[in-house]
This record gives C-alpha cells, structure tokens and sequence, in this order.
C-alpha cells in the first residue's frame, strides 16, 4: 500500500482522506481492509498505515520531482553555452555518520506500544496547536480503541484546520465505530458547509447517510459525485448500493458494472450486483456474479486472530513504525531536525525494509544538505526499489550533488541496464552528461531517449544536445519535432523520426 | 410519510446542541413509549446462577453458553423457566452446577423443582429445545452440550427421565449450539436438529494471551464441524441421518438457529448462525433433504458481502406482508442483521432501511425475538447484548456487560430504540446471552427471560399500559405433530393479517414462543384463523374474541376452498 513510488499525476488519496472510512469499517469493507494490511483484525492499522504512507503534510517527497528525469539541481541544457559545463561542487570528502541496519531491532508488544504512546504524547505536549501532529495522536488512539480521546482530538484538529477534509473524514469514521452514524453525518454535512468539496467527502457522507438508512439522500449525494469523479470505483459501487437498497435493481446493476468495470478486484461489489441481477430475474448471471464474489473471498481468508481488537507484535510493531515515521514528519516541519531523523532511525530499525521510512529520512537529510547520509539512505532505498527507476536517478543525484560524477554515471548506466527500456533513465543521463559537458555522450543518450518515447521534451533535449556538438541542422530538426509534438496530442508507441546525422554507435566506440 | 421519533431526534440534533438534544427528544419520547419492561428478578425468587465454568482460561466453548427454554412443563397453562448452566471446565474448580427448572407459581414467582423433576444435568449446557418428540401430548427437553447431549423425556407427572441412550441421540461428545425440533421429512413425527460449533478439545485449546488477560479464542482457530439431523424413528428412537439428508455436505461453526418455513412452500427449512462464517440456510425438499442456499437466498452474508459472527436468529413477519423475516445478531464491530423476505425464496438485508439502530454496532449481540410487546399489531425486537471477555480495557465503546436494547415496531416496516424509554429492565447491564419471550403471567403480554453469562438471569415483566387487544393460540396436531411445529397460523382481524409459525428452538440457543401470541391493537376480535399445517394442508377456524387463549385442534376446522 505504499505510495512511496507514487504517480504524481494522480491526486493523492489520503490528503482527502479518501478510503479511510472503507478501510476502517468492517462492515462496509472486510475484504479491502484485509487486503491493504494483511491483518484482518484491524481496520484501524489500515488507516493508520494509508495515512502514514500516502500523508505527507511536511516536507514533500523529492522523489516525484527526480522521477521526471530531470537532476534537481541541473539546468536546462539551453540555457548553457555549448562545450562548457555547470561548475560541479565538490565538498570536502567525508563520511556518513548514519549507518542502516539490515536486521529488525527485537522488541515486545508491550515496548512498541509504549514507544508509540511517547512519541504520540510527545508531539502533542510540543505541539499541541500542529494539527497535522495532533492527527497522528489521534490516529492512535483510534487504534487503540480510545475513540472518545481520538474523537477529542480530531475536533481540535477541525478547529485549527477546519478545512482539511481528512479530519472530518476521520471524525466520522470514529464516530460510525461507535455506533454514532447519525452524528457522523452531521460532521460530514459540517465539512460541506466549511467548504470540503471533495470525492472523500461525498463518499463518506453517502455511506454514513445509508447506515442510518436514508438511501434516498445518499444517492442525490453519489449521482453528481460519480460526474465529478467518473474513475472512483468507490463512488460507483456505494451508488449502486444505494440503488439497491432503494429497490432499484436495473440502475444499482450499471452503477455496480461500472464499479466493477473500475476495479474488478472488489468482492463487494460482485456481491451487490449479483444481488441487483437476483432481485431482476436474471438467474445465470447473478450465478456467475456471486461464483466471481465467492472466488475474490477465497483469496482473501478472515485470519483466525482477526477477532480480537487487541494488536500482535507484528501489528504493533507495524503500527510503531507508521507512528514514529509519521512524528518524524511532523518534527522536521516543525525543525526539530534531530528528533526527526532519530525517529525515522528508529523507524528503520524496526523495520529495516520499510522504503516510505528510508525515503522519508533521505528527504531529510537533502533538505539540510547531509549528503554522505543523504547517499546512504538512497543506496538503501534502491536496495529496497529495485524496480523503481526513480530510486536511481535519486541516488545518481546525490552522487552528483557530491562532487562524484563518475558514481553518477555508473548508477545510471546501472539503471539502464536493469530497464532497458525506460526513456526516463537515458533522457536523465543524457542531462547529466550536458551537465558535466559531455556533449557527443549526452546526445547519443538523448538520441535513445527519443528513439523510446519521442515527447517534445526529449526532442529539446535532444536540439540541446545537437547544438552542443555543434550539429545545427540536427538541432533545428529535433526543434521542429518537438514543437510538432507540442502541436499534436502524443501517441503512444509512436515511432520517431529518423535523426539527421545519428551517431552509428555509442561516443564511447568512437 | 410522517417523521417517527428518531428521525425527529435527528432533525433536533442539527438545531441544538447533542446533549441538549437527546435530553429534550428522549423526554418527548418517555412519556409516548407505550412498552414498559420492568425488571423483576428480585421478586421473582429465581435464585438460578449460571456460570461459564472456566477460570480465566479463555475455552472456547465458556464465552458461548448458554441458552434457556420457557415451556408449560406440567401442563398447568403457565409458562415455566428452564436455564442451562455451565460445568467446571478444565482446571477450574468448583461446581457442580446443575442445569435448573423453575416452575411457573402463576403470581410472577417461581420455584425451583430442579431435583424433582430430574432435570439436573450436570454436562456443559449451550443450547436447548422442547418439542413432543414421542406424541404422547407432552413437551420433551433436548440439551446440546458440550459433551455428551441429553434429552429429557416428560413422564407427564411433572417428572423427566433420561432417554438419550434409548433414543440415540448423545451426538457424541462434541461442542454444541443451537437445536430444534422439526418435521424433516413430513412423516408427521418431530426430527431433530443438533447445530454443531468447533472441534474444541482440551488438547487443542488456543491460548491467547495479551497482557495478562487469557481472551477467548475464534472459531477460526478450530475446524468447523458438520451438524447432525436425527431423524424420528417413530418408536422413541432416533437414527443420524445427517449424510443422506445433505445437512453435512457443509461444515460450519454452528451457533443459534431457527426452522421454518422460509421459501413458503410447506415444508420446514433450517437457518443456522455460523460465527465468522457464511450462514447456512438449509433448504428443505419436503421429504427430508436440505440443500444449503443460503448465498442465493440472500442470507450467507450481510449487505456487503461480509461474514458475520453470527450468533442467535429468530423469524417473524415484521413488515404484515405474509412471509417470515429473518433477524441474526453478531459479534461487535458487526450489525445485527434484518433479512427482509422478498418471496420466491429471496431475501434482502433491510437492516438499515428498517432502521435498526446502529448504536447496536459496538456491541457482541446475542438472544433475540420478534415479539409484539404493545400487541399493538407489530413485532418488536428485542436484542441481547455483552461480551465474553473484559473487553472495556481495550476498546472504550463496549464492555463486557451493556444494557440490552428494545427496537419498537413503528407499523410502517421501520424499528426505533426505545431502550432506555421502556423500563427498568432495559436498564440491567449484563453480559446477556439467551433470550426467551412468552407470557409468564398471562395476562396477555409478552414478558421475557434473560439468561445472563456468569451471573444471575433477567427476569423482565410486560407493564405496558392495557388497552390494545390479544388473542394467543395454541396448536394441537393428530395428523402431525403434536405441538404443531412447522405449523403456519394466519390470523384475519378485520383488514389487519398477521402471520407467525410454531418453532421449536431460535433465539440465541434457546426456545420459547410454543403458544403464538397476536397483538390486535384495537380490534376486539379476531375474524378468522387459518392454520396450515406441516404438509401444506390448510384449515380455516371460525373467528374468536380477544383476551384469551385459543386451542386449535387438527381436523377440527375448515378445510381451505
């Protein structure tokens, strides 16, 4: 479920606190709780661990910003006369002073919990006024079933952010595990009117409006919302549900193929529309619907734990690891820098292989320049990501941050090797090489990088690099590409042009 | 449609504060709620305690006992009072604490005849029902233990004997559940079912620690084990038919379970409960052969496709539309669940559009009934509640004893919470378990037995104010079984129709409700009866006045034009 190799071009989920109810809720969906965290017993580590992992109050993430192949601290190759490099900065050779365990730190149930309890107390005693800190305590709570403390603390966080919708979203959710629906609907009603427009809101409020039984109004709520949210599976199933429960059978069964049609991994969704095709008459294909429903149950088994509201060590111990890492966030916003990276230290001692941890404290560390540590935390999180070509170019970063160019090029040529294919990593290293004036190399590479996925940014690239070697015709040519692809909509999978006077193998085989 | 109470509760509570607004809506509604459940025990001199038998180990079969059964024992046309009781589990001292039956002394107090009557059974009780398995016009006792079962044959002199060996009807030693007495296979004799919970043993106890606390381990520790159908030989003898029937074909974790005749097509089928399984709803072909449909009835799962833990079921025909609904408890986290039935076999979970209440949410729910408590011409609900473990140091929205909740029928298909607007006995915070419903002063309303997990049982008095009408009918079969079990009976009062059938075993565990109580509200009469026995076979009774009971024999009305 983590989002640390997140698609920047999709809005992020928790930052409205999308799916925190469905995760929570057993009721409304066992199976999807089950699925995000593999322990079915706890809805609430689901949106524990969703918060932590998609969250990100302070500071962003670089990794989007390094993904779009595009070195942080590198300049548009146009801007650059041809031949002479960007002053690289050399600092003076030193060594980390972390070191990342590779092995998890023993520790007791017991012991997490009261590490998470301090660190949850910790931030609240501190900050008692950071909404964003008083969230993570709150989520705690709710973990631990305190749910009048986290419903407390939520309306203090409403009163610092009144518009952050994740709050009112929680609130709710807590208030719906008490048994409070009619409540919650109230507070998700308060979000509208506080100005909250969003899919999570709408979502929220049309389930809580079914649990108290007023399906009519949870379906004026979902009509418009599966307009303004046309992809949101969620919002298509709890209109069809809405619809069924309405007696409605012929549109709960659309809404529930469109849902289904969206995400054809949820069970509930089979159920409902088998049920919609039952209730129509149509026997075969509520078989075939229920047979679907029966087969996505079976690969998601009630673990026999599940019953007890009381977390294992490996639950805590996953629950530790949100909380500490989430505090650390919280810190570091705040500036308490040092407190920040033994938090997320101890995050990764708990749990060595935890990426949103490792990228978190990478993250910290550029921020107050910290490279050697900075390098440190890269090297692990592409240990961790091999499959992620974000994690390579992050690491080619800092090894050029430090001065160490040839360790770039090699972790980039690494990259290139593992994802032949990925236009990204040579349109990157192409980058670099205009960066360290390597022009013959940074055309060759940006040459492969069009050749992949011609894009009007590859072929600027690509002119940047041709007048560089002081190919001007070449230049021209893939300036008018580019403008011509500026022009017309991309195609995927479209071949590119042939080049004027393409390099016939590698600079280096010259 | 006209707002009920908590819708305007709920449009008080955007106007005003919460606090302020449940304080003036539940005074309004005080003074309106025409059921009043007062809490009898201390003068009921019912001194029974039941006790779960374990001292803190968390055995699975402690935290499910146990049920109980309201019958006329002695025939003297009031309802007496039989509790299960637990046995000393495993290293747990103590005992022996006899299963307990207290006659019905008809001023609302009661009298323990526990030894007289021979009904002291010493094994683990978890479920009981009554029927007249042998037609000699007497209500016999079956006990699903855990352990060894017992069934209890009436000698008619206000004694029982011990014919479990004779009948074949141990059922080995497993862990038991819910049981009922039905006519499987129409040959006019009662069968008997046995539902059947987990292999629990000694040797395979799961040991959950946390803490310092031994919680109760899931099912889903254990394998689930199939239930068993004795069928009724005819001559006091039974033989396990559960095989050829088809009611082993599956294997769940068996709790309550309720029969009846939910497809309409005149034979009797079997809901059972299964705890963090699909539910099995069992249905019948007529001659004594069940296929489980219960995920194309619409009764395995709730709305969401969800297994619950369910726990205890009853059937009644909430909405007046014809057709007997299905209600199911849970575990917490869990709501209760309302099954509407559609016809044609289908049914829908209406829980929330019934407006069951979801304040029930937190809670582990258990006993249950339709009951019309107001005989205002509807069935109420009534719901009992508590956990099995301490559970309020780890989540603060539920405890191991909670009051139990009343949802009123509000007549337009729709329940309010009238819990803590009906009396003292609502009031009671327990850990409550089987629930029984029957009218123990008949006067013509329903009062109710709790039996309560480790502690002493709820004894609540219906003191509703008087003024709607009643009539309760009794039904005696010479073709099929004695005490018209599976038996439809419809009662016509002027354009009021009500519906309800003779169980024998529902609820969490338990049995009550053998004499079939009809609120008239108003009317002062009821036109005309419609019996259609075990069979399909139908007869039509002439009318009679409210206020009493009716006994209705087989042959003795109508045939159906």
């Amino acid at each position: 479920m983590s989002n640390s190799s997140a698609d920047p071009s999709k809005p992020n989920d928790a930052e409205s606190g999308r799916k925190t109810l469905r995760d929570r809720n057993v009721s409304l969906r066992p199976l999807r709780t089950i699925f995000l965290v593999g322990i079915a017993a706890s809805p609430l580590i689901a949106l524990l661990l969703t918060y932590v992992f998609l969250q990100r109050p302070t500071p962003p993430s670089d990794a989007e910003s390094t993904a779009q192949a595009k070195p942080s601290e590198s300049q548009s190759p146009e801007a650059r006369p041809a031949g002479r490099a960007a002053p690289v900065v050399s600092p003076a050779p030193r060594s980390s002073t972390v070191a990342l365990p590779s092995i998890a730190a023993p520790a007791s149930a017991e012991q997490l919990q009261r590490e998470s309890e301090a660190a949850a107390r910790d931030l609240q005693s501190r900050y008692p006024n950071v909404a964003e800190g008083l969230h993570v305590v709150a989520l705690l709570h709710a973990q631990l079933r305190q749910t009048t403390e986290a419903e407390k603390i939520w309306r203090k966080c409403l009163e610092l952010s009144p518009r952050r919708p994740e709050y009112y979203v929680n609130l709710a959710t807590t208030q719906i595990e008490r048994g409070e629906s009619a409540a919650a609907v109230a507070t998700l009603r308060q979000s509208l009117a506080a100005g909250c427009k969003s899919e999570a809101i709408d979502y929220h409020l049309a389930l809580a409006l079914m649990k108290v039984g007023d399906c009519a109004e949870a379906e004026k709520i979902l009509k418009p919302a599966v307009g303004q949210y046309p992809d949101s599976a969620d919002c298509w199933l709890a209109l069809g549900e809405s619809q069924l429960k309405l007696g409605n059978a012929a549109d709960a069964e659309a809404s529930l193929r469109k849902a289904i049609a969206l995400d054809a991994s949820s069970a509930t969704a089979y159920f409902a529309l088998g049920n919609a095709c039952a209730r129509q008459g149509k026997t075969q294909e509520a078989t075939q619907f229920r047979e679907a429903f029966a087969k996505l149950k079976d690969k998601q088994p009630i673990a026999a734990p599940e019953r007890f509201q009381v977390l294992s060590a490996d639950e805590w111990r996953r629950t530790a690891v949100a909380v500490l890492s989430e505090a650390a966030m919280v810190h570091a916003s705040q500036g308490d820098v040092l407190e920040s990276e033994r938090l997320l230290l101890r995050s990764l001692a708990l749990n060595p292989m935890n990426a949103a941890a490792c990228n978190a404290l990478a993250g910290l560390y550029k921020r107050v320049g910290m490279l050697p540590e900075e390098r440190v935390a890269r090297r692990r999180l592409l240990d961790l990501e091999p499959g992620n070509v974000a994690r390579y170019i992050e690491l080619a970063d800092v090894s050029s941050r430090q001065g160490e160019a040839e360790l770039a090029e090699a972790t980039m040529k690494l990259a290139i090797a593992n994802h032949p294919d990925t236009a990204v990593l040579y349109a990157a290293l192409a980058q670099w090489f205009v960066q360290w004036g390597k022009a013959d190399k940074a055309r060759w590479y940006a040459q492969e990088a069009v050749r992949r996925q011609p894009t009007a940014d590859g072929f600027r690239l690509l002119a940047a690099t041709c007048r560089l070697t002081g190919d001007q015709a070449g230049a021209d040519a893939a300036t008018a590409e580019s403008e011509k692809l500026n022009r017309e909509p991309e195609e995927p999978g479209r071949q590119p042009p042939a080049s004027p006077q393409t390099p016939a193998a590698p600079p280096e085989a010259r | 449609m006209a707002l009920n109470m908590k819708t305007r509760c709920t449009v008080l509570l955007l106007a005003c504060s919460l606090m302020f607004a449940n304080r003036a809506c539940r005074s309004g509604e005080a003074a309106l709620c025409p059921i009043r459940l007062e809490d009898a025990t201390a003068s009921s001199r019912i001194t029974f305690r039941h006790h779960a038998g374990e001292n803190g180990q968390g055995y699975i079969v402690a935290g499910v006992a146990a049920g109980l059964a309201l019958f006329d024992f002695d025939g003297d046309g009031r309802i007496d009072i039989f509790f299960l009781n637990g046995a000393p589990l495993k290293g747990t001292p103590g005992g022996p604490w006899p299963d307990a039956l207290y006659r019905n002394n008809g001023d609302f107090t009661f009298t323990d005849v526990t030894e007289a009557a021979g009904v002291g059974d010493l094994g683990y009780g978890l479920g009981v029902t009554v029927g007249d398995y042998d037609q000699d016009g007497l209500p016999d006792l079956y006990l699903n233990n855990f352990g060894p079962n017992v069934l209890y044959h009436n000698n008619g002199d206000g004694t029982f004997s011990d014919a479990t060996s004779t009948a074949a009807v141990a059922n080995g030693s497993k862990v038991g559940a819910g049981t009922c007495f039905l006519d499987a296979d129409g040959d006019g004799d009662l069968d008997l079912y046995a539902a059947n919970y987990v292999n629990f043993t000694y040797e395979n106890h799961v040991s959950i620690k946390v803490g310092s606390h031994f919680l109760h381990a899931g099912p889903r520790y254990y394998k689930p084990v199939e239930d068993t159908l004795f069928r009724n030989n005819g001559d006091g003898t039974f033989t396990d038919v559960s095989r050829e029937s088809g009611i082993a074909s599956v294997a769940g974790p068996g709790m309550g379970m309720v029969c009846g005749d939910f497809d309409d097509d005149g034979d009797t089928d079997a809901f059972v409960c299964n705890d963090e399984a699909a539910n099995f709803l069992f249905q019948n072909d007529g001659k004594g052969h069940f296929k489980e449909s219960a995920l194309l009835a619409g009764v395995a799962y709730d709305f969401y496709g969800k297994e619950n833990s369910s726990m205890g079921a009853d059937c009644g025909d909430y909405d007046n539309d014809g057709k007997l609904d299905l209600f199911m408890t849970d575990y917490q986290s869990e709501m209760p669940v309302l099954y509407h039935n559609l016809g044609g076999g289908l049914f829908e979970d209406a829980t929330s559009t019934a407006g069951i209440t979801n304040d029930l949410y937190p809670h582990v729910t258990w006993g249950t009934g339709f009951a019309d408590f107001d005989n205002d011409g509807d069935r109420d609900l009534y719901v009992a509640c508590g956990h099995f473990d301490r559970v309020e140091s780890f989540d603060d929205r539920t405890s191991l004893q909670v009051p139990n909740f009343l949802l009123m029928n509000t007549g337009d298909g729709r329940f309010t919470d009238v819990s803590k607007l009906c009396g003292s006995g609502l009031a009671v915070a327990e850990s409550s378990r089987g629930a029984g419903f029957d009218d123990l002063d008949n006067d013509g309303d329903i009062d109710a037995v709790i039996l309560n997990w480790n502690s002493k049982p709820t004894i609540l008095r219906n003191e509703s104010p008087a003024g709607s009408h009643w009539i309760e009918i009794e039904l005696h079969g010479r073709v099929t079984n004695r005490d018209g079990v599976g038996a439809r009976v419809r009662v016509i009062s002027g354009d009021a129709v009500q519906v309800d059938e003779v169980h024998s075993g529902r609820s969490y565990q338990s049995h009550s409700g053998s004499r079939l109580h009809f609120g008239l509200a108003q009317k002062v009469r009821a036109d005309r009866i419609e019996v259609r026995w075990p069979g399909g076979k139908t007869e039509i009774f002439p009318g009679a006045a409210s206020g009493q009971l009716v006994r209705l024999f087989e042959g003795a009305g109508s045939p159906e034009n």
